[in-house]
């Protein structure tokens, strides 16, 4: 039986299936001794060349830094599905545009880098791909916790939607565009007070996602040692306003802060037409950050 | 079989016996890349027909065919590709743990590929029963590992 290999050797084919980092994340799921292979050896090789020494050195390595480069929140965690709807009437409109716009929106495009998507408002806001029998048990969890009470922010998934496979565009999945993070990328995104804190985003562009209104350049970051940074005694002192029902994609956390109502992201962004902000980035307690960067617009 | 004159073992050919007890040849220097192979024989002589217990009649020629072909210096890409093309995952298994016993490195290293290559996007229901090895986790911790990972069950493709 393969199970009484040697680890050595176990090992030496689990380095040559490096090419797809969901490959190790799942084989981490197949026994203990995989998940101590993958996470002594493997995850940890792998992030020293990509994750910035200063940043390897001052973080805990677990799966949350370990999945940091190459996992892209995706639409909902970056918030761009958030409606911070407060009134009723609001909390009405969002439902009303979600039944009527049944038509999908199709755009799938050639280039490597960006994110293919197939999307339709209606059918699919919280669908991910079929789960094998083994997580269905998952799956049907995910479904109870829907039939709840619509919590302020989030856009309900009405209970007829039948599940259609997705790439995982919405929820949090294998990010496009490089795998590399920079200081500098996470500089760009704070305001000046907070330039001594050490924000690191993936490089430019982030996972790009062709949506119907506009594109989004999706990414994902960390905070160094985020409890003594500035943004989190900003976040932290502010009213509870800023602190939404939004988990993190990275960790266990339920809430984030929206950095762009705190004002901890540079000024002059602005926004679009229709509201949307040009920026939005949010952050959970452990300093893992989600966003997105839209296209400035041409005039105000 | 007729002893041959000592110094060069370039024609001198090994026996050897598979655990179901069939015997194949191969050559010297062939079995020379199968360091198991090469220790039996610097311990029990080479004209004695060597006993591999844990190879048998299925796998072994398979094996015999690869060296043949390495000891001549043609093993191409295209060789190799030919070599699994029509190999089972259980097949490669069990050459690759044959490889393993034999010490018969460079057959091993290709096969270490080959199943890394084969195991791609595969469940881990699959590769559980691929390695023999049971779910040891509690509910618990199998759950916890799951969502973390969430994103990487996404845009997996079914096992065939």
């Amino acid at each position: 039986m393969l199970s009484e290999l040697a680890d050595d050797i176990i090992l030496n084919i689990l380095w040559k299936i490096e090419d797809d980092p969901r490959d190790w994340a799942r084989l981490s799921c197949v026994s203990t001794k995989l998940n101590s292979l993958i996470h002594d050896f493997c995850w940890k090789n792998k992030t020293s060349l990509i994750i910035p020494s200063q940043l390897l050195v001052s973080s805990s390595q677990d799966h949350s830094l370990h999945k940091l480069p190459f996992c892209c929140p995706g639409l909902v965690h970056a918030g761009i599905l958030f409606n911070t709807a407060d009134s009723p009437e609001e909390n009405q409109h969002q439902q009303s545009i979600t039944s009527s716009s049944s038509t999908p929106s199709c755009s799938l495009v050639q280039q490597s880098n960006e994110c293919s998507t197939y999307w339709s408002l209606y059918d699919d806001l919280y669908h991910d791909t079929l789960y094998a029998d083994s997580e269905s048990n998952h799956q049907q969890e995910q479904e109870e916790s829907k039939e709840n009470e619509i919590r302020t922010g989030v856009v309900d998934v009405p209970p007829e939607s039948k599940k259609i496979k997705v790439n995982g565009s919405l929820s949090s999945h294998l990010a496009t565009g490089k795998w590399t993070l920079s200081r500098e990328q996470g500089s760009k995104l704070l305001a000046r007070q907070f330039r001594d804190d050490c924000l690191y985003v993936c490089d430019w562009p982030g996972c790009v996602h062709l949506e119907e209104k506009r594109k989004y350049r999706v990414f994902r970051g960390v905070f160094m040692n985020f409890k003594k940074t500035r943004v989190w005694k900003t976040v932290n002192d502010c009213s509870n306003r800023r602190k939404i029902d939004l988990p993190c994609a990275f960790c266990s956390c339920n809430h984030t802060w929206d950095l762009h109502s705190a004002f901890c992201l540079r000024r002059g962004f602005g926004y679009h037409d229709d509201g949307e902000p040009v920026v939005r980035a949010f952050v959970c307690d452990n300093g893992h950050v989600s966003g997105a960067w839209t296209d400035v617009p041409m005039y105000t | 079989m007729a002893q041959e004159a000592s110094s060069s073992t370039s024609s001198k050919t090994i026996s050897l016996k598979t655990g179901d007890g069939e015997i194949f040849e191969i050559e010297a220097s062939a079995a020379k890349q199968m360091k198991t192979v090469q220790r039996l024989i610097d311990d029990l002589g080479d004209d004695i027909t060597i006993p591999l217990h844990n190879v048998f009649s299925k796998e072994l020629p398979k094996i015999i065919e690869y060296y043949k072909k390495d000891i001549t210096g043609e093993i191409t890409k295209d060789f190799e590709a030919e070599f699994v093309k029509d190999l089972n995952d259980d097949e490669v298994k069990v050459l690759f743990l044959a490889a393993n016993y034999l010490d018969a490195n460079k057959l091993f290293e290709f096969l270490s590929q080959n199943i890394a290559d084969r195991l791609e996007s595969k469940s881990v229901e699959y590769v559980r029963k691929y390695f023999g090895v049971e779910n040891d986790f509690t509910p618990e911790e199998e759950s916890k590992l799951r969502e973390e990972r969430a994103w990487s069950f996404r845009g997996i493709k079914e096992d065939e």
